[in-house]
């Protein structure tokens, strides 16, 4: 006996849902490929010319040049281990080769000065910047705080106290 | 070295707009977190708009790294599982537009949607009435079964759809009434 239009309704909602709370057994056997294939995967990347003259003052002619990923993963690195924020977005400014300016967006944890949490990043990010860069390190480095977080910001490892260094 | 952006344990709980933001600063680790929540779904809609398992992989595949390489221009308008459909939607489309038709053979269909591990008495029935759903969606125009399968199955809104599609939500209705309507029909007939 043929079903009436509602039972097949039901059975089509039924077969969707069946369709939907099973993961696809393909899945599992091509989910490492995936995973490799991303883990492969580079991004368009610039080089950012980083002075050394400091660390060879007679040898004028090497450069050393870093990826901006690298520099922005770098930062990220360094703005997870410190205490209340968390970095949302990091844009290098380049003029050519040369970084001239970062701008740097975090989330703060709630009930924290918001000015001098702002400061604080601030400074270490000036000095890391001057480490990995030289002279070539940007002066410009602008801080927005544009989320707040109302519980403690919890991070992956050990943690930096948020003070101006 | 970067340090992972989140810990193991809190990347697997994050919402995908943070585990996002963390894989735009070049944590992979989140990323992979990702990839393992939406890889299933991705997936299993590009298996049934495709009808052929190496190319769902390869379109999988495509769209994860298209989005780890974009995330950085990612804006945020879509939520990140809509953003991830549409890129793997994109992708399967450019795949079918270069490619011959080839009908699907009742063997994949098969494939397809038997469970490797079934157990034949508890699973026959769910497993027929999968192959029965399957067969009646390749009947369908590849717009209407992938309007039906975005939204019946993945749980998407027309709204959402519609992005994913690079459509209008009155198309979207409109393409997913014939789909219910049509698959209605076929699966009178099962049993």
């Amino acid at each position: 006996m043929a079903m009436t239009p509602s039972e097949a309704e039901d059975l089509l909602h039924q077969a969707a849902g069946r369709l939907r709370d099973r993961t696809p057994p393909a899945w599992i056997d091509i989910s490492s490929t995936v995973h490799s294939a991303v883990r492969a995967a580079t991004r368009h990347s610039w080089p950012v010319l980083a002075d050394t003259t400091d660390l060879h003052p007679r040898d004028q002619q090497g450069r050393v040049y870093l990826s901006d990923q690298v520099i922005k993963a770098s930062l990220r690195a360094l703005l997870d281990h410190l205490e209340h924020c968390q970095p949302r977005r990091i844009d290098l400014t380049l003029d050519g080769q040369v970084c001239t300016g970062v701008d740097i967006e975090i989330a703060a944890a709630y009930g924290h000065h918001l000015p001098s949490l702002a400061e604080a990043v601030r400074t270490h990010v000036t000095i890391h910047l001057s480490h990995l860069l030289g002279a070539t390190a940007p002066s410009a480095i602008h801080v927005r705080v544009s989320d707040l977080t109302e519980h403690p910001i919890r991070h992956a490892g050990r943690t930096r106290r948020l003070h101006a260094p | 070295m970067p340090m992972p952006h989140l810990g193991r344990h809190e990347s697997t709980r994050a919402p995908d707009a943070v585990l996002a933001r963390s894989a735009a600063l070049g944590d992979r680790d989140a990323f992979a977190v990702l990839v393992a929540r939406h890889g299933p779904a991705l997936y299993r809609y590009a298996v049934r708009v495709l009808g052929d398992h190496g190319d769902a992989q390869d379109v999988v595949q495509d769209a994860f790294v298209a989005a780890w390489r974009d995330l950085d221009r990612y804006a945020g308008r879509s939520s990140v599982r809509t953003w991830l459909f549409a890129l793997t939607a994109h992708k399967a489309s450019d795949l079918r537009r270069r490619r011959r038709p080839v009908p699907v053979s009742p063997e994949q269909l098969q494939r397809r949607a038997a469970p490797h591990d079934a157990e034949p008495h508890e699973q026959a029935t769910h497993v027929e009435l999968l192959l029965a759903l399957d067969e009646a969606l390749s009947t369908l125009p590849v717009r209407q079964r992938a309007c039906w399968l975005l939204i019946d199955v993945e749980g998407l809104t027309r709204v959402e759809a519609a992005q994913v599609l690079h459509t209008t939500p009155d198309v979207v209705r409109g393409l997913l009434q014939r789909a219910r309507r049509t698959l209605r029909e076929r699966m009178q007939s099962w049993r």
